[in-house]
């Protein structure tokens, strides 16, 4: 691998030849598609100070689900290392390696080790630099965070307005309740009970719609950047979660509304 | 010049309640004169409201017509009877139906604003208006601060508001006690005696009692006149 | 005073509980909706301002990408900018680079630090502004920003050592020089906390042991600003492996990528209108509804349909104003939590914002909230216009 700054120019005239023994390069989908170019197809391929060399497509393959990359339209192939080293006029050098350790290596005495020995160059956990890398996806799962809050704020002020109509609607009905002997507390569960299946099935349903909405959304990207990888997922845990919220939403919101029902006798609840 | 202000020639409603059609009026005939003091009493049901609906042109005919100030109500567009109902007659409801948004004065100012009158006019009117009634010292009240009684005054006070040719009340001490009805009872005798056509449905003998015409209506029809 | 909007409104204020929560919800609703607004083409908007600043109105770049998009470079810039800086519109055409460039203290801790290096030819200053000292005028200059002067406690006058490839067999930098600290500057595409620095290209090209003399896009100055479409129209035509853009076809360009900020955009923006609508339509409703009695009077003492529907209809444009005026608010404050939120964004210049504010945009926003409040309004207002006024007066008493 080599530093994405030190791309190849692709310049391509893609032509049916016999392949002989030339070298291979796997080559992008949408790349592919975009330049007209085929399997089997042979480019030609240069660095910005080499001279041409052909190459055969070997296969196409889809861009990895990376949601740093998925939505660039740069073009893309995968070439053996020799090969691109040669093109980009370098010998001997790459953007990163791997390392997989030994069991029982102590990673932290390996890493000392590479960042004394190599100038210019540092040696990080994968762990790490999979954080360094996800920083986008923790960004933009912050900025969702921050929008459900506002949604639970502005779905708990729906109900509470759609509550406080129905305590109003009824103040006459609960004053003819408590008029033949009807206790408070029924009263109080009667509304509370009322909020709260409200909350339950508007949560169902909004569960329900995300549910379908994430499929329509994942089908729709997925489309637009011939990926595989999920925009939207519905977790086991996010639907327990949204569930907890909407049922305390409902609680909160029945609770106000059964104390405003029975918050006073039934001469008060019969005033306009 | 016709001293007819109201007449009603077999008159006819009957609309449906559910699946049962209920004839409420059928085939009254009745005559309405200027300055008099019509009182329709009935039992429930017996179509009174109806009739007096009929005759304040809110109410369509089945059959038969009423003419209303010269003009028969089946044949004015809605627009048109709305406004004959604004500038000559006026109504006085059983649940009074102030405005509660509005003070006393305010809800005797609205049908002149509706009609134009500008404003200083209007308030130098319903100032006069409540005076008249009773009620100067609580002009700036709003209804939820006023009793039943001075709420129906009140309401007097605005069916009074366009100087109107005819008031027709529907039960106006349906909703008072007694001592209040009284009150409002003779309102309306002093309304009478200045000159007000009034017709009132009720089964208030007070009101009965001081009325120049007593007609009795039953399963929607009017029994012969009792002239009193 | 008792003229229907007066009317309207205190109608509307005799339950101030309920009216609060109403005007509340769309508050709610309206902040969500303005966000929305701002968001939807925030982005762009604020990329363009930048680019505007940059006081180049052209842009070439490697075909299929955007500038400084992915690693591809343009061959023979420095010919190309010439040929293109031979058109009389053109007033100047500057290839840019950028590459990793690490540099070391003179003498100190050879442990090299990454920046990013801008390559310019001398005497060009493009998207950086200078805090101190001057731009880079001739070979060896260097630009840093005040993460690098901070990092190595240098300023206007110092040398560092700047090179590509570090080689860790001998432990320095390969293909190594020295570089004299001209200017401290701020660069507008820079991220937040990235070390970034400016030095001339041809350096750049030198220290890359690069004879192709690459560039990462050209920079087209026009001398008037209307003939930026021609020339990037032209230019498009004749080159063939580049891609041309004015920055309003960068805008538009960039907008591919921003396809989720747009349709997010959308979805809770008219989920926020329909929120609206519900909300208005509901009070109003339930509100007729109570008042059924009172309407059949109004109608029965001669208050014309008209006025009756003017008067509810009103009540649900007093409704959508009000929530409207304090959700603009309300929507200002969000927007700006949310973009601290999205200006961590990696890799994101620092002057950038997702969220901006355009007047038009805003003055539809409000002119939609309240359309819809009033349309939420006329249902309810039909009906209360055409109550029958005998059936309602004969309930009553039932």
């Amino acid at each position: 691998m080599l530093n994405k700054l030190t791309i190849l120019l692709l310049s391509v005239a893609a032509q049916a030849l016999p392949s002989q023994t030339l070298p291979e390069l796997l080559l992008e989908n949408r790349t592919a598609r975009q330049l007209d170019i085929g399997l089997g197809d042979t480019v030609w391929v240069s660095g910005l100070d080499t001279a041409e060399r052909r190459f055969v497509v070997a296969g196409l393959y889809r861009r990895p689900g990376d949601p740093s990359t998925v939505t660039l339209r740069d073009y893309r192939a995968i070439l053996h290392l020799s090969d691109l080293q040669q093109l980009v006029g370098v010998e001997d050098r790459v953007d990163r390696f791997s390392l997989r350790l030994r069991p029982g290596a102590d990673r932290d005495q390996v890493i000392a080790e590479i960042d004394r020995l190599a100038f210019g160059a540092d040696a990080l956990p994968a762990e790490q630099v999979a954080e360094a890398s996800s920083e986008t996806f923790r960004v933009i799962s912050r900025f969702h965070r921050a929008l459900a809050g506002i949604t639970i704020t502005g779905s708990a002020v729906f109900l509470l307005c759609l509550v406080v109509l129905k305590v109003e609607e009824r103040r006459l009905e609960g004053a003819s309740m408590r008029d033949v002997g009807i206790s408070r507390r029924s009263l109080f569960l009667w509304m509370f009970s009322e909020t709260v299946a409200m909350a339950s099935i508007g949560t169902a349903l909004g569960l329900a719609a995300g549910w379908a909405g994430s499929g329509l959304i994942n089908a729709y990207f997925r489309g637009v950047y011939d990926t595989s990888m999920a925009f939207a997922r519905v977790t086991d845990d996010l639907t327990l979660l949204v569930a907890l919220i909407g049922l305390a939403t409902g609680v909160v919101v029945g609770l106000l509304a059964g104390l405003g029902m029975v918050r006073s006798g039934s001469a008060r609840l019969r005033q306009p | 010049m016709s001293d007819i202000v109201a007449q009603a020639r077999s008159l006819s409603r009957a609309y449906l309640r559910g699946s049962t059609e209920v004839h409420a009026v059928r085939s009254v005939d009745l005559t309405i004169k200027a300055a008099e003091y019509v009182a329709v009493l009935g039992p429930s049901g017996s179509g009174k409201s109806t009739l007096l609906n009929l005759l304040g042109g809110i109410d369509v005919p089945s059959a038969g017509s009423v003419e209303l100030l010269g003009h028969n109500t089946r044949q004015l567009s809605d627009r048109r009877l709305t406004r004959l109902r604004l500038e000559r007659i006026g109504f006085v409801f059983q649940r009074f139906h102030l405005l509660p948004a509005l003070t006393a004065t305010e809800n005797v100012e609205l049908p002149m604003a509706e009609a134009g009158l500008p404003r200083i006019q209007r308030r130098g009117r319903a100032a006069d208006l409540l005076d008249y009634v009773g009620l100067a010292h609580r002009s700036d009240h709003r209804p939820g601060e006023l009793s039943g009684g001075e709420m129906q005054r009140v309401a007097i006070a605005r069916a009074l508001a366009n100087n109107p040719a005819i008031i027709l009340a529907d039960e106006p001490t349906g909703e008072l006690d007694r001592e209040t009805g009284a009150e409002i009872a003779e309102l309306f005798s002093r309304l009478n005696r200045d000159g007000t056509t009034l017709v009132v449905v009720t089964h208030d003998t007070a009101l009965a009692e001081a009325a120049s015409v007593v007609r009795r209506m039953r399963d929607g029809r009017l029994e012969p006149l009792a002239e009193t | 005073m008792i003229n229907v909007l007066s009317l309207a409104w205190r109608t509307l204020v005799r339950r101030p509980r309920r009216l609060v929560l109403f005007v509340a919800g769309v508050t709610v609703a309206a902040a969500v909706l303005f966000d929305m607004v701002m968001l939807a083409e925030g982005l762009q908007r604020s990329i363009g301002e930048i680019l505007e600043a940059t006081g180049y109105q052209v842009r070439v770049v490697p075909k299929g990408l955007l500038p400084f998009e992915g690693g591809a470079s343009i061959r023979d810039s420095r010919a190309l900018a010439a040929e293109l800086g031979t058109d009389p519109r053109v007033s100047d055409a500057v290839p840019l680079w950028g590459q990793t460039v690490y540099l070391s203290s003179p003498g100190g801790d050879p442990r090299p630090t990454a920046s990013f290096g801008y390559g310019a030819p001398v005497g060009t200053t493009p998207a950086l502004r200078i805090r101190s000292g001057r731009t880079i005028q001739t070979s060896g200059d260097l630009i840093i920003d005040p993460i690098i002067a901070a990092e190595f406690g240098v300023g206007v006058g110092d040398t560092l050592l700047a090179g590509l490839e570090p080689d860790p067999a001998v432990g320095a930098l390969r293909r190594r020089r020295t570089v004299r600290v001209v200017g401290v500057a701020n660069f507008m595409f820079a991220a937040e906390g990235s070390a970034t620095i400016g030095l001339p290209i041809e350096d750049l090209w030198s220290l890359a042991g690069t004879a192709s003399q690459p560039a990462a896009l050209i920079l087209i100055r026009v001398a008037r600003e209307e003939d930026a479409y021609g020339v990037a129209h032209d230019f498009r035509d004749r080159l063939m492996n580049v891609d041309v853009y004015a920055i309003p076809e960068i805008i538009e360009a960039a907008g591919d990528r921003l396809t989720y900020f747009q349709q997010l955009s959308l979805v809770l923006g008219t989920v926020s209108l329909g929120v609206t609508f519900l909300l208005v339509a509901t009070l109003l409703t339930l509100s007729v509804n109570e008042r059924w009695g009172e309407i059949a009077a109004l109608r029965a003492l001669g208050v014309t349909r008209g006025r009756m529907l003017t008067q509810v209809a009103y009540q649900g444009f007093i409704i959508a104003a009000a929530g409207t005026l304090i959700g603009f608010g309300a929507g200002l404050l969000v927007a700006r939590y949310l973009d601290e939120i999205l200006s961590d964004f990696p890799g994101l210049p620092v002057d950038v914002s997702f969220f901006v504010l355009d007047f038009s945009d805003a003055m539809l926003a409000i002119g939609v909230l309240m359309t819809t409040g009033l349309f939420a309004g006329l249902y309810p207002a039909w009906r209360a216009a055409s109550v029958n006024i005998a059936a309602v007066l004969r309930e009553e008493i039932q």
